[in-house]
């Protein structure tokens, strides 16, 4: 007949869950060292302040929870103890994850999020093989975490899971202070426990928090992080984490010349991201204008070969990109701003263009001017100063910015000899499609 | 010989003389008589072993970047074998894998360069299995596309026994099966005592050449024994002040004398404790617990290997109920061999360096009678 034995530290039967429900005071000093032994570097992540407290006495560096790293095809959740009966354990806390290509699912998950992960590969159709693994980056991988056997459910990181798997999909990082909570069921699904996850939020200087918008109401007012809604009622995920994806996503790093994939992703976001925003405006500014200038200038040298303006004319836009754009394609030495000093945000525009002209080195005029139906009248004293003494074939006038009253006006003063340009370009969601344009030359009769 | 169904669509690497051994390997894979047997529907493990091998050499082809006239895609039929061989081979891996450390401490004690070669191997085995995995991949994405493979396909003229619907749902249930086992290895190779073994590789110039040889999309999806893992795991053991590498024979004095840089030193670090401390270096964010049991399991040990080599280390005893185990308490302890008392807090300190010049494994012994604890 077999006898029960006591369950000790020593043989090792002892139930981590029994300790993880003692109050960090009754633990005996022992039973620390144990559960830290089991959590690794988790511990960090997950057990309550106390217990952290407590194994820094008996030796334990002392350190702050660990920030989540920016790593491809990161994910996190945010859990929740929901009757907060394990008293060693943080109320809320986060599982760093990431999806690796042509993996599997690691065997140390719990069978529950691994089922979630084969979920969300089911739900946004994705058919290569994508694993769902313990953060990497966040020193985890490797770990079995099922012998935590943790109470928790991981329903609520469903958006999170589906949104790090798309984003690893188009190659962009996410940016851990983007955090959401969404369960899916054939659409985004309310959760519980939202305070105490925005609570969790609010600890790690988190951005944006994106929850069912249902629930919107019962958090936004009450903490710091900007709550936002994702959309319910959706059947398609990429629509129902538009928006969160557009804030997940980090910024591509700028490309260099010639890297077309690298261009082709910062269009990507560039796309996503919403307009206006000064925030797309920036991107678009440092990470397409360079390549948009390169790619144009080459079309010019192949299209006009041995032609090089000096001089060009254009007009401060609500787009002063293309102004600069088209400075820095023809490599002119001098530019005329022709400026509306009632434009809205003008002083922003014309500021913008002089210092991406002084980068590029190239001297710059401004002339102000009235829109009116006399503009015409108003620009040409400058107009004719700036041409003259130039060769009519080195000076070029920009139609592409502007209204058309302004460019018809500025084609009536272009004289005999110059050239009149325009950047063509395809249009998307009614923004220009970057890469797509080609600078088309008439000359003036 | 075999052939292939298809044509891989793959890049022309410019490296001659590599270049030539991946294609002989893969002629020779298709040469293999015991493939035929599959084209007659029968699957033996030779012929298994025969079609895993083929996996590696074509799979191979598609790392490196090299195309040759028998490039293709395992026929499903294959492609079933193939995946069944590389259970086998996964399995006698992680066998491998679970038993390196022991292996590489009964080498050290015959011949050092086995050591290496033990991590070598087991290197060489998991990029075989990548190769072959990257192969079966490819087999399986073809066989779903195509909805089921043809049995009277001129390429696999006879497997009257199967459907292609029937070899597909085959395929993907032996996939599962090996992404399981591959996860399982993957893991235990990580572990801290079996990474800072393959860590040595790093010393040589495998991994590099490995990486040069990657053709695109692999050379941008380096797996975690690519990917630079392994430098920092050896780069730390250097920092924490030892250096984990198989001992070989003091060289006799040449041109550039025994002591020059890239000469391997003779001092003999042996592992276990600078995996330990390695593993806890390089990625860094938590400290790694040690655990002794006494054999009649009244007491337990703790030692805490923190983030940054510590000068000292400190054993803690507690009693089965997990507090101080005063009954202790002048009694005389072992780490590695290298003597300390167990003091009146519990506790018995021991200097890092002594330990490191001691080498072996982190073995605690504890009494007069040096009685081992078990370590968990």
């Amino acid at each position: 007949m077999r006898t029960r034995t006591k369950p000790t530290l020593a043989t090792s039967s002892i139930s981590l869950r029994e300790l993880l429900e003692r109050a960090p005071a009754d633990l005996a000093p022992g039973e620390v060292f144990e559960v830290m032994r089991h959590f690794g570097r988790l511990a960090y992540w997950w057990l309550s302040d106390d217990f952290l407290e407590y194994a820094f006495r008996l030796g334990y560096e002392r350190r702050n929870a660990p920030e989540l790293p920016i790593e491809h095809g990161g994910c996190w959740i945010v859990l929740v103890q929901s009757q907060r009966r394990f008293a060693a354990l943080r109320d809320s806390f986060l599982l760093p994850l990431c999806w690796c290509r042509g993996e599997a699912h690691s065997v140390g998950l719990p069978d529950p999020l691994r089922q979630l992960a084969e979920d969300v590969l089911r739900v946004t159709g994705v058919t290569q093989r994508w694993g769902l693994q313990l953060s990497r980056a966040a020193g985890l991988a490797g770990m079995d975490i099922r012998m935590l056997d943790m109470p928790v459910s991981f329903d609520s990181g469903w958006v999170s899971l589906a949104a790090g798997l798309l984003l690893a999909m188009n190659d962009e990082q996410p940016d851990p202070k983007v955090w959401a909570t969404g369960a899916w069921k054939r659409g985004i699904a309310p959760v519980d426990h939202l305070d105490a996850k925005i609570r969790l939020a609010e600890r790690y200087g988190v951005k944006y928090f994106f929850v069912p918008s249902e629930q919107m109401d019962h958090v936004a007012a009450r903490h710091t992080v900007q709550v936002r809604g994702l959309q319910m009622g959706v059947a398609d995920v990429r629509q129902a984490l538009e928006w969160y994806l557009v804030e997940l996503g980090l910024p591509p790093p700028v490309p260099t010349p010639g890297d077309e994939q690298a261009f082709a992703r910062c269009v990507a976001y560039y796309l996503r991201r919403p307009r206006p925003d000064p925030h797309t405006t920036q991107f678009y500014r440092s990470h397409l204008v360079p390549c948009i200038v390169e790619r144009l200038r080459a079309q010019v040298q192949h299209d006009y070969a041995g032609w090089s303006p000096t001089h060009l004319v254009t007009i401060v836009s609500d787009n002063p990109e293309v102004s600069s754009i088209t400075a820095q394609a023809l490599a002119v030495e001098q530019c005329l701003l022709l400026y509306d000093r009632k434009m809205p945000q003008g002083k922003e525009r014309l500021a913008y263009l002089r210092q991406s002209l002084d980068a590029a080195g190239v001297r710059w005029h401004v002339a102000e001017f009235v829109n009116d139906e006399q503009m015409q009248a108003h620009i040409q004293p400058a107009v004719t100063r700036f041409v003259q003494d130039v060769v009519p074939n080195r000076v070029a006038f920009d139609m592409t910015p502007g209204t058309k009253f302004m460019t018809l006006s500025l084609a009536e003063l272009a004289p005999p000899g110059t050239w009149k340009v325009y950047i063509w370009h395809e249009l998307t969601s009614g923004r220009p499609y970057p890469g797509s344009e080609r600078l088309h030359r008439w000359c003036a009769h | 010989m075999f052939a292939l169904n298809g044509t891989l669509n793959m890049s022309y690497a410019e490296r001659s003389g590599l270049e030539q051994i991946y294609r002989d390997e893969l002629v020779e894979a298709l040469q293999q008589e015991e493939l035929q047997g599959l084209q007659e529907g029968a699957s033996t493990p030779e012929a298994e072993e025969a079609a895993f091998r083929l996996a590696v050499a074509l799979g191979k082809c598609q790392l490196f970047g090299i195309h040759t006239e028998h490039d293709g895609i395992l026929p499903a039929a294959v492609a079933v074998a193939a995946a069944k061989g590389m259970v086998q081979e996964l399995t006698d891996a992680l066998e491998e894998a679970t038993t390196l450390e022991e292996r590489w401490e009964a080498a050290l004690d015959s011949e050092p360069r086995e050591a290496e070669e033990l991590v070598f191997d087991l290197l060489e085995q998991r990029m075989d299995l990548w190769a072959a995995w990257i192969a079966l991949s490819e087999a399986e994405d073809d066989a779903r596309a195509s909805g089921a493979m043809p049995p009277e396909s001129a390429e696999v003229p006879t497997a009257p026994r199967f459907s292609g619907s029937e070899h597909t749902a085959d395929l993907t249930a032996w996939i599962d099966r090996i992404m399981e086992l591959t996860d399982e290895l993957d893991r235990i190779l990580q572990q801290p005592e079996n990474i800072t073994l393959l860590a040595t590789a790093a010393e040589t110039e495998l991994l590099r050449n490995w990486r040069a040889l990657l053709a695109e999309p692999y050379c941008d999806l380096l797996p975690w024994w690519l990917d630079g893992t392994l430098e920092e795991v050896a780069q730390a053991a250097l920092g924490a002040g030892s250096h984990r590498r198989a001992p070989v024979p003091e060289a006799a004095p040449g041109p550039s004398g025994p002591g020059a840089i890239g000469t391997p030193s003779a001092s003999l670090i042996l592992p276990g404790w600078t995996a330990a401390l390695a593993a806890a270096a390089p990625i860094g964010s938590a400290p790694v617990t040690l655990k002794w049991t006494a054999p009649d399991g009244r007491w337990c040990a703790y030692l805490i290997l923190p983030e940054s080599r510590p000068a000292e280390l400190v054993v803690r005893f507690y009693d089965a109920s997990g507090y101080e185990a005063r009954a202790l308490v002048g009694e005389k302890v072992f780490l590695s061999d290298v003597p300390g008392v167990i003091a009146e807090d519990a506790c018995a300190i021991f200097s890092t360096d002594a330990i490191e010049q001691a080498g072996g494994h982190p073995r605690l012994c504890v009494g007069a009678a040096q009685e081992e604890w078990h370590r968990e």
